[in-house]
Formats: C-alpha cells, sequence, structure tokens
C-alpha cells in the first residue's frame, strides 16, 4: 500500500511547482508589525541623523561646481554615487541601514557600508560585477573607479595615485566642513539632529526637533518626496524634505486639520494653535491644562477627542469642534490596566500615546491608542555563566476601544511591537505615530516611532515600521 | 524576549479543511448535482458518495475525470488570492455475481496537479479562507469494498487515506572548529499513513425508491516538525535551540448523510439528502509550537498557541434532479441540476484567529452524452459528462472585539468549479 500511495504521490508531483511563501492576500494585523528602518528626513542636501552622528561627507573633486549633481533616483547619478536627498553623491554611512535603496526608486542601488571608508559601496566579487572603469577591490569586495586624474572620479571622490604601482584609484576624503577639504568644498551628506514625536499626516512629517547645543524644541514638519507606498511589497517610507524654520516652539505636535496641539517648550502644559494654512501657527495664549505628548483625532460626529500623557497614565479631554473648549481630563488607561504576567511586566508610565480613528468591518466608528512604556519582556540572560538581568526597556502597545466613546481595553498580547537584536539587544521603541487604517483592503499600514537605547538616553532616530510583516524570501 | 517569541509563536496557524471531493463531487455526474449522491451513486462515483453503491456497477466501470474551480474568494473586497484547484479523478468499480449476491472493489482518487502535500502556516490573526484554501489540494485515497444482498441491500465499507507529514528531525550544527566555521544540516521526514474509515449502506424499498446512509470518519494531516540547531562558538554562544511544531492541516469532520432517491418516471431521478458534519471536534487548526532555546540564555522553553472557539456543527441540504432522454437506438443525454447548502463551521470571529469562511450556496448543471452499442469492445455504453458548479459565498461580516484591536474583515466572493469525466463500462 505504501508503494502504491509512494507512486501516486509521485504522479501527482509531476505537475508540482511549488509556490511563493504566503501567496495568498494578507491585510494589517495590530500585532504584526516589521521594522523597516530609519526614516530618511533630508535637510538640504543631507540625511539627517542620530543626534550622537558626527557630520560627515566628502571632499569635492577641486574643479567640481557648485550645482551638479541634482538627482531623483539613483540612475541619475554615477556608477559609485547614490542620490540622497536631490543630490548625487558618495553616501556616507557608519550603519548598514543608511545603504538601503530608496523607497520608490526603480533603479536604486543595492550598497553595502564599507564601514572602514565610512561610504557606501556596490558590493563585487569580480571586476565584472562593477561599472566599465571600476575595479573590484581583492580583500575588500567593492568596486572602486580607476583613474588618472580627479576628473576621473565622481562626486565626492579624488584620484590617489599608488607610489608602489602607479595605478589610481578614486577614493572618498572624508570630511565634516570646508576647511577640512583644502579649498574645495565638503559635500555634507549627512549631519546629526534630534528629532522626536513624529507624526505622519496625509504626506506630511511633523516633528519635534531639539536643538543640539540648547536642546531648546521646536516643532518642524518635512513632506514625502514621492507618494507613500501601501503595495504590500513596500520597504521603505520616502525620503522626507524638511521645511525650512520652526512651526512654533514647542513639543510633541499633534495635527487634526487646521488645529495644532502641542506640549509647551519648558513645561507640561498643552497649548493649542490654529494652523493659517501658509504654514504658520497662531498660538492660543491660554494654556490646555496640564499634559503631555498629546495625540488628537477628529471623530465621526465633528468632535474632536485628545489625550495625553498626564502623571503617568493616558487622560482624555473632548471638544464639540475644532474651536470648542476642551471639557475635563478623564483617566483613559493606567500601567496597571496594560500590565500582563510574562509578557510586559513593571511597567513604567504610559506615554506618547497616538489616537487613530478607524471604522471597522461592520461600519462602526471606533478608536485605537497606541503608546510607549518601558517594562520587562522577557527574564534575565545567562552570558558566560553569569545571569544579566534583562534592561526593562520601551516598546510599543496597544488599546482599543468598542467605540469612539467607549472605554479602552488592551490588546491582550502587548506590546506589539518590540524589537530584539541578536537574542539579547533589547533596544527601545517609544513615540508611536500610525498612518491612518484605510477602511478598505490595503496592503500596508504604516507606524513610525523613535528609536532609543534601552534606557531611552540615547535617541537613535526616527524609523519606521510596517504591518503586516513581510513573509521570509526564498532563497 | 519572550513576548517577542510568544507572538512569534502565535504566527504559525495551520490550515483545515473538508474532502476535495466533498466540496465539489466526484465525477461529473455528481458535480452537476451538487454532490447529492448518496442515494443515487452507482459505479466508480459510489465509491466516494456512498461505497454500497459500487456492487450496483453491472460490470467493470471505470471514470476518468479533471476538473477544476475559479476562485473569487475576497477579503475586505479585495482578491484573496486563493490558489485555484485543479486535477485529476479516477474511479474503479470491480463487481463479482454470485447468483444473487455481488461483491464489488471500487476507488476513488483524486491527484491535485499541482502539489503533493501543501501545509501553509499563517499568522492566525490574519484574515484567510481556512477551509477553502488548502483543503482543494489535498489528495484523496479511497479505496472500498461493497457487498449487495439481492437486489434491495447493499452494504459498503472502505477508508480514506492519507500521509501525515511527520519529521523525524532537522538537525543543524553551526560552530567554529579548529578555527574554522562548520555548518552542516541533516533531515529525516517521513510520511505514515493515516486512514478513516467510510460506510455506507443503500436499500431499495421499491424499484423506484433507493435510501442511503453514509458514515465519513474524522481525518487530519499531522504535521510533527522538530528542528534542532546545535550551535558551538567557542566564547560566544553555546548550546541547542529546539523549535517543535504541532500541527493539524487538511482537517475532514465526521461526516453522516441520509439519503433518498425517486424515480417517478423512467427518464426522472430525484435525489435529496441531508448531511451532518461533526465540526465541533475540530480544534481550529492552531497549531502548539514550542520553542527550547539552550543557549544559556533566557527564557529556556516558550510556547505559544492562539485561542480559538470551537467550531460549530452543521447540516447541509442538497437536493438533485436527473432527466434522462434517448435520442436515438445508440445515443442519450442526460440533463442534470443540483442544490445545495453549505453551512459554514466557523464561529464567530471576534478574538485572535481570523477565518473568513462562509456559508455556501451551491448551485449546479450539468449534463452527459451516453454512447451505447459499442459491442464487442465495451458491453456497457460510455458516457461524457461535464459539469458547471457555482458557489456564491453569503457575505461574511467580522468586527474583532476590542482586546483584539484589529478592524476585522469583510469576506465575500464566490468559486466556480467545472468538471468533464468519462464513464465506461467493460
Amino acid at each position: 500500500m505504501r508503494s502504491a500511495l509512494a507512486f501516486i504521490l509521485l504522479l501527482a508531483g509531476c505537475g508540482a511547482v511549488g509556490e511563493p511563501p504566503f501567496p495568498g492576500l494578507r491585510l494589517p494585523d495590530p500585532a504584526s508589525w516589521e521594522d523597516v528602518g530609519p526614516v530618511v528626513i533630508c535637510e538640504g542636501a543631507a540625511r539627517l541623523g542620530r543626534p550622537t552622528d558626527d557630520t560627515v561627507g566628502f571632499c569635492a573633486a577641486p574643479a567640481a561646481s557648485s550645482t551638479d549633481g541634482a538627482c531623483s533616483r539613483d540612475a541619475d547619478c554615477g556608477s559609485r554615487e547614490r542620490c540622497s536627498c536631490g543630490r548625487c553623491a558618495l553616501r556616507p554611512c557608519d550603519t548598514a541601514e543608511e545603504c538601503a535603496p530608496t523607497a520608490g526608486d526603480a533603479t536604486a542601488t543595492a550598497t553595502v557600508c564599507s564601514f572602514a571608508d565610512r561610504r557606501c559601496d556596490r558590493a563585487c566579487t569580480v571586476d565584472g560585477d562593477c561599472a566599465a572603469g571600476e575595479r573590484c577591490l581583492p580583500g575588500r569586495g567593492v568596486c572602486r573607479g580607476l583613474c588618472a586624474t580627479s576628473a576621473d572620479c565622481q562626486r565626492g571622490e579624488r584620484c590617489q595615485i599608488s607610489p608602489l604601482t602607479g595605478e589610481g584609484l578614486c577614493v572618498g576624503v572624508g570630511c565634516a566642513s570646508d576647511d577640512d577639504c583644502g579649498g574645495t568644498r565638503c559635500l555634507v551628506g549627512r549631519r546629526p539632529a534630534d528629532l522626536r514625536e513624529p507624526l505622519l499626516v496625509g504626506d506630511t512629517l511633523w516633528l519635534e526637533r531639539r536643538d543640539l547645543a540648547t536642546g531648546a524644541p521646536s516643532i518642524v514638519r518635512a513632506v514625502a518626496t514621492a507618494p507613500i507606498s501601501v503595495d504590500a511589497d513596500a520597504a521603505a517610507l520616502p525620503p522626507f524634505a524638511l521645511a525650512p524654520g520652526a512651526v512654533v516652539a514647542g513639543r510633541a505636535p499633534a495635527v487634526a486639520g487646521e488645529l495644532l496641539l502641542f506640549a509647551d517648550a519648558a513645561a507640561p502644559l498643552l497649548r493649542r494653535a490654529r494652523l493659517d494654512g501658509s504654514g504658520a501657527a497662531i498660538v492660543d495664549a491660554e494654556p490646555l491644562g496640564p499634559g503631555e505628548a498629546p495625540a488628537v483625532a477628529a471623530l465621526s460626529d465633528g468632535s474632536i477627542a485628545l489625550v495625553c500623557s498626564d502623571g503617568g497614565a493616558i487622560v482624555r479631554r473632548d471638544a464639540a469642534s475644532p474651536a470648542a473648549p476642551f471639557g475635563p481630563a478623564v483617566p483613559l488607561l493606567a500601567a496597571a490596566d496594560v500590565e500582563r504576567a510574562g509578557l510586559w511586566e513593571a511597567l513604567g508610565p504610559l506615554e506618547s500615546p497616538s489616537l487613530e480613528p478607524f471604522r471597522d468591518a461592520a461600519g462602526t466608528a471606533r478608536l485605537r491608542l497606541w503608546f510607549a512604556a518601558t517594562g520587562r519582556e522577557s527574564g534575565p540572560s545567562r552570558q558566560f555563566g553569569a545571569e544579566v538581568p534583562t534592561p526593562p526597556n520601551a516598546s510599543i502597545g496597544l488599546a482599543t476601544a468598542a467605540d469612539e466613546h467607549g472605554a479602552f481595553v488592551p490588546f491582550d498580547g502587548n506590546p506589539v511591537f518590540d524589537r530584539v537584536i541578536e537574542f539579547l539587544n533589547h533596544p527601545g521603541e517609544r513615540e508611536p505615530a500610525i498612518a491612518p487604517t484605510p477602511a478598505a483592503a490595503t496592503a500596508v499600514q504604516w507606524m513610525l516611532y523613535r528609536r532609543t537605547s534601552a534606557d531611552g538616553a540615547r535617541s537613535d532616530g526616527i524609523a519606521a515600521a510596517r504591518s503586516p510583516a513581510r513573509p521570509p524570501t526564498r532563497k | 524576549m519572550r513576548a517577542a517569541i510568544v507572538m512569534a509563536a502565535l504566527l504559525a496557524s495551520s490550515a483545515a479543511s473538508a474532502n476535495p471531493l466533498s466540496t465539489f463531487g466526484f465525477g461529473a455526474r455528481a458535480t452537476a448535482m451538487a454532490g447529492a449522491q448518496a442515494a443515487d451513486a452507482r459505479g466508480p462515483a459510489a465509491a466516494h458518495h456512498n461505497a454500497a453503491g459500487v456492487a450496483f456497477a453491472e460490470g467493470p466501470e471505470v471514470l476518468l475525470g479533471y476538473g477544476g474551480a475559479v476562485m473569487g474568494l475576497t477579503l475586505d473586497g479585495a482578491d484573496a488570492r486563493v490558489t485555484a484547484p485543479r486535477g485529476t479523478s479516477i474511479g474503479l468499480a470491480l463487481p463479482a455475481r454470485f447468483q444473487s449476491f455481488a461483491i464489488a472493489l471500487g476507488l476513488a482518487l483524486y491527484i491535485p496537479d499541482q502539489f503533493l502535500v501543501r501545509v501553509r502556516l499563517v499568522p492566525p490573526g490574519e484574515p484567510r479562507f481556512l477551509l477553502l484554501a488548502n483543503n482543494l489540494q489535498r489528495l484523496a485515497a479511497e479505496p472500498v469494498l461493497s457487498l449487495r444482498f439481492g437486489r434491495r441491500f447493499a452494504l459498503g465499507a472502505g477508508a480514506t487515506l492519507l500521509a501525515d507529514a511527520a519529521g523525524r528531525g532537522v538537525t543543524f550544527d553551526v560552530g567554529v572548529v579548529d578555527g574554522e566555521k562548520v555548518g552542516r544540516g541533516a533531515i529525516d521526514v517521513s510520511l505514515p499513513l493515516r486512514a478513516t474509515p467510510l460506510v455506507g449502506v443503500l436499500v431499495l424499498p421499491a424499484p423506484w425508491l433507493r435510501l442511503g446512509a453514509t458514515y465519513r470518519g474524522a481525518l487530519d494531516l499531522r504535521l510533527s516538525l522538530d528542528v534542532l540547531a546545535r550551535i558551538d562558538i567557542a566564547g560566544a554562544i553555546t548550546g541547542d535551540a529546539l523549535i517543535a511544531l504541532r500541527a493539524a492541516d487538511f482537517y475532514s469532520p465526521h461526516e453522516v448523510t441520509l439519503a433518498a432517491a425517486i424515480e417517478p418516471l423512467p427518464w426522472l431521478t430525484i435525489a435529496a439528502e441531508v448531511r451532518w458534519l461533526g465540526w465541533h471536534l475540530f480544534d481550529g487548526g492552531v497549531p502548539d509550537l514550542r520553542v527550547s532555546l539552550d543557549l544559556s540564555i533566557q527564557p529556556p522553553l516558550v510556547e505559544g498557541r492562539a485561542r480559538t472557539a470551537p467550531f460549530t456543527d452543521v447540516w447541509s441540504p442538497r437536493l438533485a434532479v436527473e432527466v434522462r432522454r434517448e435520442l436515438t437506438t445508440r445515443f442519450g443525454l442526460d440533463l442534470r441540476a443540483g442544490y445545495a447548502f453549505v453551512p459554514s463551521p466557523v464561529p464567530p470571529q471576534t478574538g485572535q484567529t481570523s477565518y473568513a469562511d462562509c456559508d455556501r450556496h451551491v448551485v449546479a448543471a450539468g449534463g452527459a452524452l451516453r454512447i451505447g452499442r459499442l459491442e464487442p469492445i465495451l458491453r456497457g455504453p460510455i458516457s461524457v459528462g461535464v459539469a458547471l458548479q457555482f458557489h456564491e459565498l453569503v457575505a461574511r461580516v467580522e468586527a474583532k472585539a476590542p482586546s483584539r484591536g484589529g478592524r476585522g474583515f469583510v469576506a465575500d466572493g464566490w468559486m466556480l468549479a467545472l468538471a468533464a469525466s468519462l464513464e465506461a463500462r467493460f
């Protein structure tokens, strides 16, 4: 019988060709998030990095003009250049993520970070993997240009002649300012910035930016340089271009139409402003009351719901309209409501709520509340024989209300987003900002958040995650 | 870490289902009559629909068929991209008569085109058609034995066979030995047979009346996979990681059918039946995934299993009619139609799982051309049949409980099955 069955199986397998993993339709799920890396935010021609990053660029060749290199995609640039923030240049890097392909650029060059040279390079194994006039560097596995003079090189490179072989190789000369370049310009590719509290409204990214020298906060905004994709295979958000100047001095922006709510620059007070359409904000003289990190949503009945963190919990205040006064604060959620043994324990204050109105499949208008909290998701690790407690770290949780005015019930699998790197590294995820859930089937929902160290002392920049997570690719 | 692994564990959810032959029918005649065959099937087709009917074959008979379906299933209005099934049907009836007693061997075989076995583990929270995705990709083999006593009573029994997918060990060795990176892998997988009984009875109280009853046992495909990674990187990480996955796939529930067929006129058959499907024993198909990490790091053991509400038993009524017309002394034409209502056993999906299967209305039609007088090549006629079967899904709207956070889903759509078969008697 088994032989017969085996024969039948073989016969049936004649047409079996397999299929890609998960070929069926997948829809966003509240707990299926995939970290897709840092969000590229450009200020001029430079990307904004982490607060702890240094300013880094590459010296232009002596004859380079000041206006060349405009681009919209990698294909507009030289073989070793990347189109970064609208300009062709060597892309500086200290992490592999900085060399990721640009979202929406079908011509994006696959590059890796050469950490010693702090530049993104095209990987290779033989010269044939490189463009004409390039060599695959033995032992390095990256493409570099051959040259006789610097005119043979690409932007940010200079020709360096080997005294031993006499062969010229295009190299990047790192710099932080023009002073480092001996008379030519420093093409700055990345500069540090302290960006927090992201909020995505349409194609506009609102942010809190803190001055690196004084710590003074201001609210700024950036606009997506390409449409935000919700395709099933979307791997990143497009780059955002920072608008010049600050909208207003303050922290943690929350926007609904012309209504701008934010936290006072110096005190745990909420303030309200009206956006006049030109980018300016007209701020009410009187603060709304105590609170931090507001989030706001326009409800289906035209009223406005405001949530914020206050005293370690999340509270809610409602207003009949954007211009109407807000009512008293009502407690919504506290750490004790969210804790769950074995999954999320020893929670600290609930912080940075993000309010997401949506309609469920039955058409009922409901609210989801995303928030961050610092807690412990696993027990101690044993490293080299010693038991090492896993430090608490900030992660992102979720609570949902049955309707727009109902009580919030924590998700029973919180936290919904928590990165674990190489088993032992538990970095922090804070200040979630959820892009609205479309009413109909859409392949991807986006979330922005701020990366931090586990203790929150080090800020690692604004990053994005998508739901559902993409299936692994078949190798 | 633990939360992350638990969530990863909950990513896995297996598919489970009914039998593909029960969904569309075995052979063009059964497809055209919406599967209402428990009292009416004879010959090879009876091997699936009622084993007792095999002994009513008047001689050795074969059935060769091919069928497939177009899947128009949607989730939130978008194509759910459920793989369209297609496959070959082979039926056999080998009777032997001893005066008024007859004994017959029968076989119903369905061989899908595209997969030997398909096991799909997807996050249980993501909406999907649990019963209509994998079940139609299943190989089905049903050998039966039938006994007929006189012209009025027959018994049949057999089995549905299926192979488990049991991994007896998947092992990886990764490490550094004498400064050299070492990576080895070994896999040992077996396909042990599983079987469940089929029993049928046919009673003919009068020449124009056939009463039938069948029982089909529950059957599932058990996936058992243990993946062991032995890691030895001195000074960094040493130990074992074991991932144990236990899952049920291709679940066919206990099934009892009561049926009647009448021939009020020589050229007319009306068949009706009601089928009970005992889904309450199905645990929802969410697998048990256990991860044991003995890497000198915690946690040592994590397990995850999504909770799901129990499935509910359902009653499925079916009605069919066949009209036979002799065109000439050599050619005949049969026209068939059928209707069935197939309720979904899936409970309200307000919790962690998101199974989208809906109630279905099934409307079917078809016909067959009979060609007789083929002696000495064939003793009996050849029948070439075609059938269409349309499944209209009743829209299912599921909103999630607040503790699940999702927006829920709307499931809807249709399926159109096409089948053609040739039946010949030798």
